[in-house]
């Protein structure tokens, strides 16, 4: 039930005998010599029999498209299998960028007519982006994974991060409350380019060392928690041995550690972000799509 | 039976996600062994752990399926069979299932969740933020609705306030005058570029859901209607057989061409073409000619046509229209121009060869070269030419005295009972001012007055002696002297008839040919005029000379043919609107 393989996504495409591949390649065979004849007394453009023949089917199509959204949250399983459907949707929608060019005949503007088809093409290329992010990405985020789940790592990282405070609680204020802080204020996630980019904005309260201060030190950026093992390599250099240095070559490894769990949790996030971010771009721009469908068809005839 | 089984975020593979799977089964096998319907891992949790099955009354049963097995209750206790409705819930090692109302389609529905790893997030040292796009202001639901509202506003909702909102309160607020123009499907022709029409869709789009009418280009648009021609659209349901059929199959377009101004006219369109002169205008219905002489078929019979006209190249052999005499009537006859024998009967005697002699014409003034020009003036802009006049074009040459003691005196270039009466008149006048009242000196023809005779009073003298000379004169005049120069002469009835010369005003008058435009050539390398002694002979080039220096737009094959012609379609020729004409005129 986990959609982790490639193989599933792959058997989206050879559904049924590439059934769906060539019911499009049809349909767009079909729309190619419906373009190629001329009018009688136009050039080609949407408004001749041809061109309304075209934006007939096209129409259909996106509205069939569109249906997916639906269907995938209907468990009433009424036609087909559910893959059936992404296997179509996915086809046919290729079938449409051609459908609807033969329907423009390439002449844009600007205007209502020419923006569903720029959000046609948005939809469709976003499709694209999605099909590829599906056959690829899946496969890199379980070699991230390396067979431990997110939340595993998570879980990990919490008990690390015990681990970490009780650690530095034992150690000089100084060390005490640098390691604390950069447990506090790691930073998983974000904003959608954060997230997206694998941005990391951790901070940490980097202490005088050896010095009892009541000012607060300033935070600095602990991008790939850099800061706190260097400062804890530093501060481990002048240490004087003792309880104190085990304590801090402890800190260093259970950061060391940390460093990599977390690494791994934002590139699988990063990762899983990419491979959803095609839809944040499909969805909004196919429903977008439909209202200027609708404003398309009704202003030909509005204005006749 | 069909089950659906939601496995909440600890349990998912990604964070903040739910995994919906539906499993159809009647009895759902639940356990560690990897053939069970949902496996489930950790501790407490056996091979083949649960069964769970359809109950009485829409709930269902678990039953163990293991000696080892065991199900947690609500209250803590431990059973081996149990049976749960909607919103109870039950545990097995780590894992709570909980019992949901089943969706359209399901027959059963509950969720599994895992206690121990649900933690994580919860257990975290440091404060998670977003993890997944979703949970970022990067809502896809978000952006779905700001994208539908607004194209619903620009696409619909504001040109539509504008059509049908108050205009006057509406044109304060920037832009909205123009939202319907994001309608427009193409630029407006450079010629429609007019303030009031390009920046006011209503103009021509006066009703809604309806396409643009006659009336409305007539609202400044003055129009020869082409449209009399019953084979046009408006007409379509005179055109129909028996059955209702449509009889016109050249109408292959007829849900289109629906015989409207902007049928032809077509606006909105890139590129924009809103006078258009390719073939295919005309073509299209045009493509089967009727020869002339198969114009009204017999009875039963289909009307034969010259099929398939696409280009200049197809199109068949111009027809001559040449004024001929029917009995009283003169009639405008057309022929083909490939007629053997063909020959103008216009009654007039001329010869081109002679007047256009290169040495020069004897004249009054001595030899005169002649040129086209000095008879052929052009009119209308070089269309046609000025029809020949005697007095203009002839006289200067050709006077038309009569007395050779009087040379100032001509006759009037008219029908011969009017050069009579002016010849009557002539020598009357003569008379009497040589025997009246007042008496020349020398009489010079007076009859003499024979013996026996009575006198004859003086009137009837006068009378007897201009007819006389009159006749003389006029005979000389026909015959000999003046107008069987160029006259045929009628003698056949007992007063002779000088034949009216009938020229064609238009020998193509189904066509416009620009003779401006052709100014760079010299009248007889189409007019062969200087080789013709005969009137009767045809002048005009036929579609021969026509095509050598022009072919029609997709026959001009320059690359294949290496034969460089201009491009020409039937608008260079024939024209649509032609006041007081159908197609084009008789």
């Amino acid at each position: 039930m986990t959609q982790g393989s490639s193989s599933l996504y792959q058997s989206f495409l050879a559904y049924a005998g590439r059934r769906y591949f060539w019911l499009s390649l049809i349909l767009t065979t079909f729309a190619l010599v419906i373009f190629l004849i001329p009018h009688a007394v136009e050039s080609r453009n949407g408004g001749t029999w041809q061109g309304y023949t075209l934006g007939t089917l096209g129409a259909l199509l996106i509205l069939w498209l569109l249906w997916l959204g639906i269907r995938k949250r209907q468990y009433k399983n009424a036609v087909g299998t559910f893959q059936g459907w992404v296997s179509a949707h996915i086809y046919l929608g290729i079938a449409l960028l051609f459908i609807a060019s033969f329907h423009s005949a390439f002449q844009l503007g600007v205007n209502i007519h020419s923006l569903a088809y720029v959000l046609l093409l948005a939809v469709v290329f976003s499709g694209l982006w999605g099909l590829w992010a599906y056959l690829t990405l899946p496969e890199r985020t379980s070699k991230i994974r390396n067979g431990i789940s997110r939340d595993a790592c998570l879980a990990n990282l919490s008990e690390l991060d015990q681990n970490i405070l009780t650690t530095a609680q034992s150690c000089k204020i100084d060390v005490a409350k640098t390691c604390e802080s950069a447990v506090l204020k790691t930073v998983i996630g974000g904003g959608a380019r954060d997230i997206l980019r694998g941005t990391d904005r951790s901070q940490v309260e980097l202490a005088e060392m050896d010095k009892v201060s009541d000012k607060a030190p300033a935070s600095v950026s602990n991008a790939q928690q850099k800061q706190i093992l260097d400062w804890l390599a530093k501060r481990l250099s002048t240490s004087l041995g003792g309880k104190e240095t085990e304590s801090l070559q402890q800190l260093l490894s259970l950061f060391a550690l940390r460093r990599v769990f977390i690494l791994r949790v934002r590139e699988d996030i990063r990762l899983h972000a990419w491979l959803k971010f095609w839809l944040y771009i499909h969805v909004p721009m196919s429903l977008g799509l439909l209202i200027t469908l609708v404003a398309h068809v009704l202003s030909v005839f509005l204005y006749w | 039976m069909r089950w659906l089984i939601r496995k909440t975020e600890s349990l998912s593979a990604n964070q903040g996600e739910l995994q919906d799977s539906i499993v159809e089964t009647d009895k759902l096998r639940i356990g560690a062994d990897g053939e069970a319907d949902l496996v489930l891992l950790g501790a407490g949790m056996e091979a083949q752990h649960l069964v769970l099955s359809k109950g009485a009354k829409g709930s269902f049963t678990v039953k163990t399926n293991s000696p080892k097995a065991q199900i947690q209750t609500q209250d803590n206790k431990f059973v081996k069979k149990l049976t749960l409705n909607e919103g109870d819930y039950f545990k097995v090692g780590s894992y709570t299932f909980t019992f949901a109302k089943a969706p359209t389609g399901i027959d059963y529905a509950f969720s599994v969740s895992q206690l121990n790893d649900s933690g994580a997030k919860a257990r975290s040292h440091f404060p998670l933020v977003a993890m997944t796009l979703n949970e970022t202001r990067f809502n896809m639901r978000r952006w779905s609705w700001y994208l539908m509202v607004l194209t619903l506003m620009v696409g619909l909702v504001f040109p539509l306030l504008w059509i049908y909102g108050p205009q006057n309160t509406l044109k304060k607020i920037p832009g909205l005058s123009t939202a319907d123009q994001l309608w427009s499907p193409g630029p407006l022709a450079k010629v429609h570029h007019i303030q009031g029409i390009a920046d006011n869709c209503q103009v021509c789009h006066t009703e809604l859901f309806s396409p643009v009418k006659d009336t409305d280009c007539e609202s400044c648009h003055e129009v020869d209607p082409h449209l009399s021609v019953p084979k046009h659209g408006n007409d379509k349901q005179e055109q129909t057989d028996e059955q209702g059929a449509l009889l016109d199959s050249t109408l292959s377009d007829g849900a289109f061409i629906e015989g409207r101004c902007a049928s032809c006219h077509i606006e909105h369109k890139d590129p924009s073409v809103v006078i258009r002169e390719d073939e295919p205008m005309c073509t299209s219905c045009h493509s089967d000619i009727a020869p002339e002489s198969k114009k009204t078929p017999k009875e039963g019979e289909p009307t034969e046509t010259v099929g398939g006209i696409t280009r200049f190249e197809q199109h068949p052999q111009f027809k001559l229209s040449m004024v001929e005499q029917q009995g009283q009537d003169w009639l405008i006859q057309r022929h083909d121009f490939d007629t053997q024998g063909l020959m103008e009967d216009s009654n007039l005697e001329f010869s081109h060869s002679l007047h256009m002699n290169p040495k020069g014409i004897d004249g009054p003034k001595g030899r005169t070269e002649l040129s086209c020009t000095n008879c052929h003036e052009p009119e209308q802009d070089g269309l046609l030419v000025k029809p020949i006049s005697m007095e203009q074009h002839c006289s200067g040459c050709h006077s038309l005295t009569f007395e050779p003691t009087d040379l100032d005196r001509q006759v009037p270039h008219a029908d011969l009972t009017i050069v009579k009466q002016s010849l009557e008149e002539y020598y009357s006048r003569l008379y009497a001012l040589q025997n009246g009242p007042v008496r020349s000196k020398v009489n010079l023809d007076r009859p003499a007055k024979r013996p026996g005779k009575p006198k004859p009073d003086f009137y009837s003298a006068m009378k007897e002696w201009a007819d006389d000379k009159s006749q003389d004169a006029l005979e000389e005049l026909v015959n000999n002297k003046a107008c069987s120069t160029c006259h045929e002469i009628d003698k056949s009835k007992s007063n002779m008839q000088v034949k009216p010369v009938k020229i064609a005003k238009s020998w193509y008058p189904k066509s416009r040919f620009d003779h401006s435009s052709h100014k760079a050539f010299d009248c007889e390398s189409c007019h062969k005029a200087s080789a013709s002694d005969d009137s009767a002979d045809i002048l005009i080039p036929d579609i021969k000379n026509c095509r050598s220096c022009h072919a029609g737009a997709s026959d001009t094959h320059e690359f294949l043919s290496q034969e460089i012609k201009t491009v020409s379609s039937c608008m260079s020729c024939h024209q649509y609107h032609l006041k007081q004409m159908d197609v084009s005129h008789e």
